[in-house]
C-alpha cells in the first residue's frame, strides 16, 4: 500500500515545481500560448508516468498470482497449462496501461518523412558571415531612430 | 536551414510584432537562431526594447546579445550612429573583447573605410590566425569592393584549410555563377551535394547550373537532378517540376536528328507527368495563372 502512495507523492511534487515555474515567468513579457502548451505537456507526462507505474504494479501482481497458482497446482499434482482467467484479464489490462504510458511519456514524436513540414528545408541560411553592407538599401535609410 | 514549420512560425511572429502585438523578444531570438536577415524589423523593435530601461533590465544577461544583434542590423540599414552607440556601450562593458573588436572592424567596413578595416582585421588575425569569421569578412570585403577575383582567391585559400564549411562552398558557387564560370560553380555544388545529400535545395541549384551550361549530357544529368529534387521534396518543389518540362523539351530539340536510342532519352512520360502535377498545383494555388501555364506548356511540347 505505501507502493501506491509514491506515484501520488511524485504527482504533487512535480505540480508544485510547475507552480513555482509559472509564477516566476509571469513577470517577464512572454507569450502565454507557449506556457499553456508546456503546462499541458507536463501534465500529460505526469499522468503517463502514474499510469505507467500502475501498469507495472498490475503486471507484477499478475506475475505473483501466477507463481502462487503454479505452487497450488504443484501441491494438487496437476498440469500447468495456462493461468486462470482473472490473471489473464489482469495481464491484458496491465499491458494496455503500460503501452499507453510508453507512448505518452516521451512527449512529442519527431517526424521522419523528409518532405513533412517539420523536416522540409524551405530556404538555406542567409550567409550572414559573408554579408556586405554595400547594397542598394544604403540609399534608403529608415526613419530617424534616436539612441540615448 | 529553415524548415517549413519554422518559416510559418517566423512569419506569424513577424505579423504579430509588426501589428503591435507582444512577443518581440521571441521574434528576435528566432531570427538569431535561424540566421535570417530581417534588418529593418530587428532594428525598429530591438531599439524600442533598448531605449526602454525597464524592458532592458528585464532581459538580464541577454541584453548584450541584443546590443550586438541591433548593431549589425543598424549597419545593414545604414544607421551608422545607432551602430556606433551600441558598440560604445558594448565596449564599455567588455573592454578587451575580440568579439567587440570584430564589431568595430565591421563598422569600419560599413562606413566604407576599407584600408582601416583591412588593418583592423589583420591585427585581429595576428592574435588568432585561425579565426574563421575574420577570414570570411576579408572575402566579404573583397566582394563589396567589387573585386570578385580577389574574393575567389581568398575563398579558395580559406577552403583549403576549412574544407567542411558549407556556407563558404555555397558562397564560392554563387560568386562563380555571378561571373558566369559555370563549370567551377558546378564543382562547388557537387562538393555540397556530397556532404549533404539529403538537402534538396543543393540538387536544385546544381540542376540549374547544369541546365545553364547546356549540351546533351548536361541536360540529361540536369533532368536527373530535378527528378532527385522532386523525390526529396515529395513533389512540392514547383521549380523542379518546371525544370523537368524545360529539360525534356530542350533534349527533344537537341536530339531531333539522332537515331532511335537517343530519341528514347526524351522520356515523354516524365514530361507529361510533371506537366499534370504542375497544372494541379497551379489550379490549387494560383488559378488565375493556369491559362498562362497551360499555353506555355503546350508551346514547349510542340517545339
Amino acid at each position: 500500500m505505501p507502493f501506491l502512495l509514491t506515484p501520488l507523492i511524485v504527482v504533487f511534487y512535480s505540480n508544485s515545481i510547475l507552480g513555482g515555474e509559472i509564477s516566476q515567468r509571469e513577470n517577464s513579457d512572454r507569450e502565454s500560448n507557449f506556457e499553456k502548451k508546456r503546462k499541458r505537456e507536463l501534465l500529460k507526462m505526469n499522468l503517463g508516468f502514474v499510469v505507467g507505474v500502475f501498469g507495472i504494479l498490475i503486471l507484477s501482481h499478475a506475475a505473483y498470482s501466477t507463481i502462487q497458482y503454479r505452487g497450488l497446482l504443484k501441491i494438487m499434482e496437476e498440469e500447468f497449462s495456462r493461468p486462470p482467467m482473472n490473471v489473464v484479464l489482469e495481464l491484458i489490462i496491465g499491458v494496455a496501461l503500460c503501452l499507453w504510458a510508453a507512448l505518452t511519456l516521451p512527449g512529442k514524436f519527431l517526424s521522419i518523412h523528409p518532405d513533412s513540414d517539420e523536416n522540409r528545408a524551405v530556404s538555406l541560411p542567409d550567409n550572414s558571415e559573408f554579408m556586405i553592407f554595400n547594397h542598394r538599401g544604403r540609399l534608403f535609410p529608415p526613419q530617424i531612430d534616436m539612441k540615448f | 536551414m529553415v524548415t517549413k514549420t519554422q518559416e510559418t512560425q517566423l512569419n506569424q511572429l513577424e505579423n504579430q510584432v509588426e501589428n503591435g502585438g507582444g512577443g518581440v523578444w521571441e521574434y528576435l531570438s528566432l531570427v538569431r537562431k535561424l540566421k535570417v536577415r530581417r534588418s529593418e524589423i530587428v532594428l525598429k523593435h530591438g531599439l524600442s526594447i533598448l531605449n526602454d530601461p525597464g524592458k532592458r533590465s528585464a532581459l538580464g544577461p541577454d541584453e548584450w546579445t541584443l546590443y550586438e544583434q541591433v548593431a549589425i542590423a543598424a549597419m545593414d540599414c545604414q544607421s551608422l550612429n545607432v551602430a556606433q552607440n551600441c558598440i560604445k556601450v558594448l565596449k564599455k562593458k567588455f573592454p578587451d573583447s575580440k568579439r567587440v573588436g570584430k564589431l568595430e572592424a565591421l563598422l569600419l567596413e560599413a562606413k566604407g573605410m576599407w584600408e582601416e578595416a583591412e588593418k583592423a582585421y589583420t591585427s585581429l588575425l595576428e592574435d588568432n590566425p585561425l579565426d574563421q569569421v575574420i577570414h570570411k569578412r576579408k572575402v566579404a570585403m573583397a566582394k563589396a569592393q567589387g573585386k570578385p577575383s580577389l574574393a575567389i582567391e581568398h575563398l579558395n585559400k580559406y577552403l583549403e584549410v576549412f574544407m567542411a564549411d558549407h556556407d563558404a562552398w555555397r558562397e564560392l558557387a554563387e560568386i562563380y555563377v555571378s561571373l558566369q564560370m559555370y563549370k567551377q560553380a558546378a564543382f562547388c555544388y557537387e562538393e555540397l551535394i556530397l556532404t549533404q545529400p539529403t538537402l534538396p535545395l543543393y540538387h536544385l541549384a546544381y540542376a540549374d547550373v547544369l541546365y545553364t551550361i547546356g549540351g546533351l549530357e548536361n541536360l540529361i544529368a540536369a533532368r536527373k537532378y530535378y527528378a532527385a529534387t522532386i523525390d526529396l521534396t515529395g513533389g512540392k518543389s514547383t521549380r523542379a517540376l518546371l525544370g523537368i518540362c524545360l529539360c525534356g523539351s530542350a533534349i527533344a530539340q537537341l536530339s531531333k536528328g539522332r537515331n532511335k536510342e537517343d530519341k528514347d532519352m526524351a522520356a515523354p512520360e516524365l514530361q507529361s507527368l510533371a506537366a499534370t502535377a504542375l497544372e494541379r498545383e497551379y489550379k490549387q494555388k494560383a488559378p488565375a495563372k493556369l491559362n498562362l501555364l497551360s499555353s506555355a506548356l503546350r508551346s514547349l511540347k510542340i517545339s
